[in-house]
């Protein structure tokens, strides 16, 4: 498999010009940078990566304002050291541009936290030691795996790579509490998954804190029958720019995908929403959905949404909507009218946009209460 | 699909071209330099300011880089398109002094037929100049100006000058700046404080020559309270080397005025159609743009509307056709600025025997915009797993004031659909092309009834030519 790039502008031998990378200069790792990782598979594979690394500037991230950033000290390496034949296998054939090839690239050269596993069996895991830069492959070869990650750092660039094999089941919790106090230390996370035949994947993200917290996620169909449920959340306060990418692209038909981001931005914090539906020739009776519903509590605060649709075979089913609104009035009234003040009127809507995901994040575990999360990011914001 | 090769597969349509055989009066040769652009000015008899501002926007052209989205340009070569064809007729307006020949051309396409029956006005441009052009008496006198853009340079200099390229400035994009050096024919309409203009007018636009390009500029000012209606129509016949369209068109909607600007866009298949379309709507104003793309090779067309009174109102109804080797890249642009602003797009799309339709659009609701409402709706009818239909909306959001709607969808015919309308006695390529002509029902339901009828005829026509 080759590279799975963002955007697929071609038709045959028609194409679309793409617009060039802006870059910025930042100061960059050289190859003193490269610490071994004792593993000489990883690291051949690693130098490969050093090599186009090395021929990429940082990105200018204009809608985010990402021009800055301050990269941490290398002292060592740590990630995916434990990778076998099969996982080098694997982790090679799950390539990806992500939101920005460099930082993709950096992720799996430089990471100073990671993991490799393959899952088989039944079992919740719950994921909290990340270091900044950070690089993970997971197969799951059967059964299901509860994966929760929660992210809570001032900067953060992560890789998760996850092949879910066929009929395998994946629910996917990414917390990303970001920490950043400017735009220097970035919350960048890619997540790229691959699906087989048959499989499963419940995927439930949420966004808040920190100056730029940038989310890609990728989702690559390749069988029949895989069924996908992407649900992003996100909560802007302050000057929170929430910068979120949801590709999910198919090569196989009888397979179903829907992404449904919604969520609530206060004071002057910007949500840029870019979902890709993209659906190549052949894949019969695929069916994709996309849409984001953004609530604006604040004059000041801003989204942009580009929803897009990408479909070369005509037996299937696609569609997106978006929409952003400010609170709706008449439900506002409806509550004020059973005696509840403006205020907690307002306050129970915004907590009710966010209800399901604390419900399906206790679910996981009674005892580990992990709702308790988002109602804390809650709590200080709308009290 | 190369060029050459669709040309070879499209040869078999030869007979919907209309080929005219005359001779230009002058024909400056390919090629992009400071002296050509002089020659079009010194052939034309400008006054100073406009030789100035063609060399000015010529110098701005040579400086700006090719925009970095869009359609794959690499086969168009601007240094080979030939920029200026005078054709050997002079202006008038008499169909009887327009040459023989030009005239057949203009009579294939029922222009002054339907100038006879239902148009208050017509203009009909031959290469780069207008050879006729006709208003009705009445509007004259209520004060109506429709004429070409070089006729307005002569007799309404303060006027023209107070709007042309002011709206797409030679600055805003490569392309609009070559329009500036190189613009040649096109329409000037001004309608008077509270004229209400009863019937359409219209411009046609006719290309007979291969190699060449056609730069016409419109500007449009509908001044306080006026009504008008505007039917654009352009055609070619196909040659085998790539010809070159970038119109522009500026479009003025005063405080209360209601304009509404119709293209219907049938260029040959060898077309390059790199047009440039902007209104800006006052207070209460209306601005209304439809749109039919079904020819060319490649199109990158978005009407745009500047909602910059407050209540001001834009409406986008749009159909793009791409068939086989085509590719439309359409779509549309509001920017709302003023309080209390609404707008609708209805973007359509069919994707046939391979061809490639791209819708993009930009939404704009700035901070001053409060109160503004918006929908975006994409349609896109794939009729089979040859063709690629793309849609990439841009929504921008900047106040919490303003409520904004988008959806999208892009499927196919459904077969229980062809099953009844077969069972109904149809054939299947006739349930097909049935079933596109209800697609398209939204654009035809804003034409005059005679358009109607010929858009459901080339749809029919398009429809049987990629798919029968």
């Amino acid at each position: 498999m080759l590279m799975e790039k963002t955007l697929r502008l071609q038709h045959g031998s028609m194409k679309a010009i793409v617009p060039p990378r802006k870059t910025v200069e930042i100061k960059d790792y050289s190859i003193e940078n490269f610490k071994p990782s004792g593993n000489n598979l990883l690291d051949e594979w690693r130098i490969k990566r050093l090599s186009e690394y090395a021929t990429l500037q940082f990105p200018y991230w204009k809608r985010t304002g990402l021009k800055r950033l301050l990269l941490p000290n290398i002292s060592h390496y740590k990630g995916p050291e434990n990778l076998d034949e099969l996982g080098i296998k694997v982790i090679d054939s799950l390539d990806f541009e992500g939101s920005d090839r460099k930082f993709v690239l950096l992720a799996d050269i430089f990471s100073l936290s990671g993991r490799y596993f393959v899952h088989s069996g039944v079992k919740t895991l719950i994921l909290e030691d990340f270091d900044s830069i950070d690089n993970s492959l997971v197969i799951v070869e059967n059964g299901t795996l509860n994966l929760v990650r929660i992210v809570k750092r001032a900067l953060f660039v992560g890789n998760l790579r996850i092949l879910l094999k066929p009929g395998a089941e994946l629910k996917l919790y990414n917390l990303y509490i970001g920490r950043g106090m400017d735009e220097s230390s970035p919350l960048i996370s890619n997540v790229f998954v691959e699906a087989q035949e048959g499989s499963k994947l419940l995927v439930r993200d949420f966004y808040f804190g920190g100056t730029i917290n940038a989310g890609y996620f990728g989702l690559r169909i390749n069988g029949e029958n895989a069924h996908s449920d992407i649900r992003p959340y996100y909560l802007g306060v302050g000057r929170n720019v929430i910068d979120i990418l949801y590709l999910v692209r198919f090569y196989a038909g009888n397979s179903y995908s829907n992404v449904d981001a919604k969520g609530v931005l206060m004071d002057t914090s910007k949500l840029i929403f870019r979902g890709i539906m993209d659906i190549t020739s052949g894949c019969k009776e695929a069916e994709a959905h996309q849409s984001n519903h953004a609530l604006l509590l604040s004059e000041r605060a801003k989204v942009e949404a580009i929803p897009s649709l990408m479909v070369d075979e005509h037996e299937v089913v696609a569609s997106h909507a978006a929409s952003s609104a400010p609170v709706d009035e008449q439900t506002v009234f409806y509550l004020m009218s059973r005696g509840i003040p403006k205020d907690e009127a307002i306050r129970m809507i915004v907590k009710g946009i966010f209800e399901t995901l604390k419900d399906e994040l206790n679910n996981l575990d009674e005892s580990l209460k992990l709702g308790g999360l988002i109602e804390d990011a809650l709590g200080s914001v709308v009290g | 699909m190369e060029l050459q090769k669709l040309l070879y597969e499209l040869k078999k349509r030869e007979e919907f071209d209309i080929k005219v055989n005359a001779k230009p009066a002058i024909k400056l040769p390919a090629g992009l330099n400071k002296k050509l652009v002089y020659e079009i000015s010194k052939a034309k008899g400008e006054p100073d300011w406009m030789t100035q501002h063609r060399l000015r926007s010529f110098e701005i052209f040579e400086k700006w880089h090719d925009p970095t989205w869009g359609v794959d340009r690499s086969e168009l070569e601007l240094s080979k398109i030939v920029p200026y064809i005078k054709p050997d007729a002079k202006k008038t307006n008499t169909w009887d002094e327009v040459p023989e020949e030009i005239k057949q051309a203009f009579e294939k396409l029922g222009i002054p037929e339907a100038e006879r029956k239902y148009l208050a006005g017509v203009g009909a441009q031959f290469d780069s100049e207008m050879v006729y052009k006709n208003i009705k008496e009445e509007l004259k006198k209520l004060g109506v100006i429709f004429t070409d853009i070089e006729t307005a340079v002569r007799e309404y200099p303060d006027l023209l000058r107070e709007y042309f390229m002011k709206l797409v400035p030679p600055t805003d994009n490569r392309y609009a700046a070559l329009h500036g050096a190189l613009w040649s024919g096109g329409t000037f309409l001004y309608v008077p404080k509270g004229v209400k203009v009863p019937l359409p007018l219209q411009s046609y636009f006719l290309f007979g020559n291969p190699g060449g390009g056609q730069f016409e500029h419109t500007v449009i000012i509908a001044d306080e309270g006026s009504e008008v209606t505007y039917i654009e129509g352009c055609t070619a016949p196909k040659y085998d080397i790539v010809n070159l369209h970038i119109g522009t068109v500026e479009v003025y909607v005063k405080r209360g005025a209601r304009l509404k600007y119709l293209t219907m866009q049938n260029w040959s298949k060898n077309m390059f159609n790199l047009e440039i379309k902007r209104a800006i709507a006052e207070e209460d104003a209306v601005m209304t743009w439809v749109s039919g793309s079904f020819g060319s090779y490649k199109t990158m067309v978005y009407p745009a509307t500047i909602l910059k009174g407050d209540n001001s109102v834009s409406e986008n109804v749009s159909i793009s056709f791409a068939g086989p080797g085509q590719h439309i890249d359409t779509g549309s642009k509001v920017i709302h600025i003023g309080r209390n602003t609404r707008s609708t797009v209805d973007a359509r799309s069919i994707s046939i025997g391979g061809g490639w339709s791209f819708y993009r659009g930009l939404l704009k609701i700035t901070e001053s915009a409060k109160g503004s409402k918006a929908t975006v709706s994409c349609t896109g009818l794939m009729i089979d797993n040859k063709s690629k239909s793309d849609t990439v909306p841009i929504i921008e959001v900047h106040n919490s004031d303003s409520d904004v709607g988008h959806e999208a969808k892009i499927g196919r015919i459904k077969d229980e659909q062809i099953f009844y309308l077969m069972s109904r006695g149809l054939s299947e390529l006739e349930a097909k092309s049935l079933i596109v002509k209800g697609f398209i029902q939204p654009v035809v339901q804003e034409l005059p009834f005679e358009y109607a009828i010929e858009l459901n005829r080339l749809v029919e026509m398009e429809v049987e030519s990629s798919i029968g």
